[in-house]
C-alpha cells in the first residue's frame, strides 16, 4: 500500500448522465417489448415467430445492446444522441466514469436478450416477455434509480480476478 | 391475452422495479453514504467521498475491499487510519473521528 491518493478517475470518462439517459429509452423499449409479445400468440412455425412484432423489437433491442458492448458505449448510438442534443443543454458533469462497467451492462443485456430471442424461435413461450421483462428491470433501476445492475457484475468479476490475482 | 391483462402485466412490472429501487436505497450502502454525509457536514475538516465499486473496480483492488460497504477513515496524506466493514454505525464513526482528531 502506497500512501498516494486514490488515482483520479480518468479525464476522457463518460458523462455518468449518458448511460442512463440511454438507459430510460431501452426501457421504454422493452416495456413496448412485453407488451406486443403478450398480445400476440406464439407461432406455429420458427419462420412465422420470427416475423412477431415482439420478436422483431426485441432483435433491435438486442443489436443496439450489442452496439453499445462491441463497439463500447461511447459509439453507442444513444450516447452520440445524447452528446449532440442533450448535453449543450445541460450543466458540465461534476465527475466523469470509467465507461468499462456501463459496457460490460450492455454486454448481459445483450446476452439477456439473444437468450429470449433463441429461446422464443425454439418456441418457449412467454421466452420473449421474460427477456424483455429482465432487462426492463435492470434498465429502469438504471434510468430512474442510478442503479447499474451490469456495473455491480462487472465488480463481483473484478473482484474475483483480483483474488485470483492475490492467490496466484 | 386481453388489453387489461396487458396493462396490469405492464404495471405490475414497473410497481417490481420501483420496489427493487426502493429497497436498494435502503441498503447498507445507501444508509452509510445517509449517515457519512451528515457526520461530515457536521465536522470541520472532515470530507465524504463515496466511491461506487462498481465504477472504479481499481479502487477495490488496491484498498484490499471484500464487502461493500466499508468504510475507510484517509489523513490528510491519504494513509488509511481506520477501518470500518458492513454498515457503519453513527457513534462508531463518530467515535473513530473523535480518536483520530485527538490523537
Amino acid at each position: 500500500m502506497t500512501n498516494a491518493p486514490p488515482p483520479r478517475p480518468p479525464q476522457s470518462g463518460i458523462d455518468p448522465r449518458s448511460p442512463r439517459f440511454g438507459a430510460a429509452i431501452t426501457a421504454a423499449l422493452l416495456l413496448l417489448v412485453v407488451g406486443v409479445s403478450l398480445a400476440h400468440a406464439l407461432g406455429v412455425s420458427p419462420a412465422r415467430r420470427a416475423i412477431e412484432p415482439g420478436f422483431i423489437l426485441l432483435a433491435v433491442v438486442t443489436a443496439l445492446f450489442g452496439w453499445g458492448a462491441f463497439a463500447g458505449v461511447r459509439r453507442h448510438p444513444y450516447g452520440l444522441l445524447f452528446t449532440t442534443l442533450l448535453r449543450p443543454r445541460l450543466s458540465p458533469p461534476t465527475h466523469r466514469e470509467d465507461p468499462k462497467p456501463p459496457t460490460f451492462a450492455q454486454g448481459v443485456g445483450f446476452a439477456i436478450g439473444l437468450s429470449g430471442l433463441v429461446l422464443h424461435l425454439a418456441g418457449l413461450p412467454y421466452a420473449l416477455v421474460v427477456a424483455a421483462g429482465l432487462a426492463f428491470i435492470a434498465a429502469f433501476l438504471n434510468a430512474v434509480f442510478g442503479f447499474c445492475l451490469g456495473c455491480h457484475i462487472y465488480l463481483l468479476l473484478a473482484r474475483a480476478r483480483g483474488a485470483r490475482g492475490a492467490a496466484a | 391475452m386481453n388489453f387489461i391483462l396487458i396493462a396490469v402485466t405492464l404495471f405490475g412490472l414497473t410497481a417490481l422495479a420501483t420496489a427493487v429501487g426502493v429497497v436498494w436505497r435502503r441498503s447498507p450502502c445507501r444508509m452509510t453514504h445517509s449517515v457519512l454525509d451528515e457526520l461530515a457536514r457536521q465536522r470541520d475538516g472532515v470530507r465524504h467521498v463515496d466511491i461506487d465499486l462498481g465504477l472504479r473496480p481499481e479502487l477495490a483492488v488496491r484498498f484490499r475491499i471484500v464487502q461493500t460497504p466499508t468504510t475507510l477513515i484517509l489523513d490528510r496524506s491519504g494513509v488509511v487510519r481506520s477501518r470500518i466493514g458492513s454498515a457503519a454505525r453513527r457513534d462508531v464513526v463518530s467515535s473513530e473521528l473523535d480518536r483520530l482528531l485527538v490523537a
